[in-house]
């Protein structure tokens, strides 16, 4: 007996932008129903289609007092050199429901799972939403949806996802960070945030167009990985002719 | 959750051609070797495999009583979609003195594979970039550094001319393998990298490496 994996049904977990709630609820459900807490998942949209999907594989890990918005800068660094059209992420969450202002802790809230989303698109309005899905988990462990809250915006995580369709950061650290990623490719950027646990994937039609095909500086790769990377730029030379 | 390093890690796996081949890791002790485990995995990326699964003995710490139980086992699959991606699965299991003492009362826990040493070891083997060596240069080699294996065929001859070279060849790569994924003390989880497996249909993983 095998434990249930994510996207064992495809049809429901293909993503797209009309059906975000549906893929939230498959995600997130595919993860409870293992007993599995859900990760925090990012989706990038170009039109219609889905194309870059990014999940923090180590969130629940993080040590306590470590810097929480390190993580979220980190899963959405990917937005900061591509500019898609539209953004969507997934994330549990709690949600406290008591009205009498009542400081609850953290953990004693519902749990949920959001979902936000923000879209621009030349020759429409911008569009951003976020929707709150509560659920409860009996005891076979099976996966009930209950409540749905609907945000007037984007919600918590609005600045974000407007920086990766905008493209706008804020610069925290006195505009370093611009010269800092100038030499480095994207496919660069992708390996280092992989080595700090986000998963990143990328439809297989978008891998060249997102430019993710551009060779790694050597100088940009641990010592481990080098020979690795040397190896695979050899093989696969890139089609802009950029020096690896 | 930590491999147990003094027991016996399993690796089983089913080739494209339906044949199974069977793998238990050596002793350790052998100097100047990488870790047993990385040598295994590397068994994994040699073979054209379609399902696999590793299994390890694994000791768990109750955080509510603050002791260590044994008789875990940490079972990793993988399984190759049509489409080449992988879909990795982990669960824990009960064995021993722990499943003849109450067979049905312990269930088996999922674990996430994305947040697992082992997975996220397996996965960068099987996933390889670079052409590892062929099989039964592998299996010669790891033959030869104590690890049992057995499979439906019968197993290659050792060509002792080259085992020299092969055994420095696949020593370096399990140890660079070990080194990108070196289970981490607890302040460096962060420097671990992600696994990229159970990703959507028709997606990728975004960086080769």
């Amino acid at each position: 007996m095998v434990a249930s994996t994510p996207h064992e049904e495809d049809t429901v977990t293909r993503p797209c932008w009309d059906r975000l709630e549906e893929w939230a609820q498959a995600e997130a459900g595919a993860y409870l129903d293992a007993g599995l807490l859900p990760r925090p998942t990012l989706l990038y949209f170009e039109g219609e289609q889905a194309t870059l999907y990014a999940r923090d594989d180590i969130s629940d890990t993080t040590p306590p007092g470590a810097d929480a918005s390190l993580r979220w800068n980190q899963l959405f660094g990917v937005g900061m050199v591509i500019h898609p059209e539209g953004v969507a992420v997934a994330t549990p969450t709690r949600l406290r429901t008591d009205d009498d202002g009542m400081l609850v802790g953290e953990a004693e809230g519902e749990a949920a799972v959001y979902v936000g989303w923000a879209r621009r698109r030349d020759g429409a309005e911008p569009e951003q939403g976020g929707v709150i899905l509560t659920y409860g988990v009996d005891d076979r462990g099976g996966v009930r949806w209950s409540d749905r809250h609907e945000l007037s915006e984007a919600g918590p995580l609005a600045p974000l996802l407007n920086a990766t369709i905008t493209g706008r950061w804020l610069q925290t650290d006195g505009g370093s960070r611009g010269g800092d990623q100038a030499d480095i490719s994207r496919a660069g950027l992708v390996y280092g945030l992989s080595r700090f646990g986000v998963s990143v994937g990328v439809a297989r039609d978008w891998y060249a167009r997102y430019g993710l095909d551009e060779p790694i500086n050597p100088r940009h790769v641990r010592p481990e990985d080098r020979r690795r990377a040397h190896r695979f730029w050899q093989a696969h030379p890139s089609p802009t002719g950029a020096s690896s | 959750m930590t491999p147990h390093a003094h027991l016996i890690a399993t690796l089983l796996v089913e080739t494209t051609d339906q044949r199974c081949l069977t793998a238990a890791s050596r002793p350790p002790g052998l100097r100047d070797g990488a870790d047993a485990l990385s040598e295994l995995a590397m068994l994994a990326a040699a073979l054209d495999w379609r399902t696999g699964a590793l299994a390890i003995p694994v000791r768990l710490r109750d955080l509510r009583h603050d002791e260590i139980e044994d008789s875990r086992t940490l079972i990793t699959t993988l399984e190759r979609q049509l489409d080449g991606a992988v879909r990795m699965t982990a669960q824990l299991v009960a064995t021993g003195d722990a499943a003849a003492a109450a067979p049905h009362e312990i269930p088996m826990q999922a674990v996430d594979p994305a947040a697992s040493p082992v997975a996220a070891l397996l996965f960068d083997a099987v996933v390889r970039v670079e052409q590892a060596p062929p099989p039964h240069q592998v299996i010669a080699v790891l033959r030869s550094w104590g690890h049992l294996i057995a499979g439906d065929d019968d197993l290659p001859d050792v060509d002792r001319r080259t085992l020299g070279r092969d055994r420095h060849r696949v020593h370096r790569l399990a140890r660079e393998l070990g080194r990108r994924n070196r289970p981490v003390a607890r302040i460096e989880t962060a420097n671990r990298p992600g696994v990229p497996a159970n990703l959507p249909p028709d997606f990728v993983p975004a960086c080769p490496l």
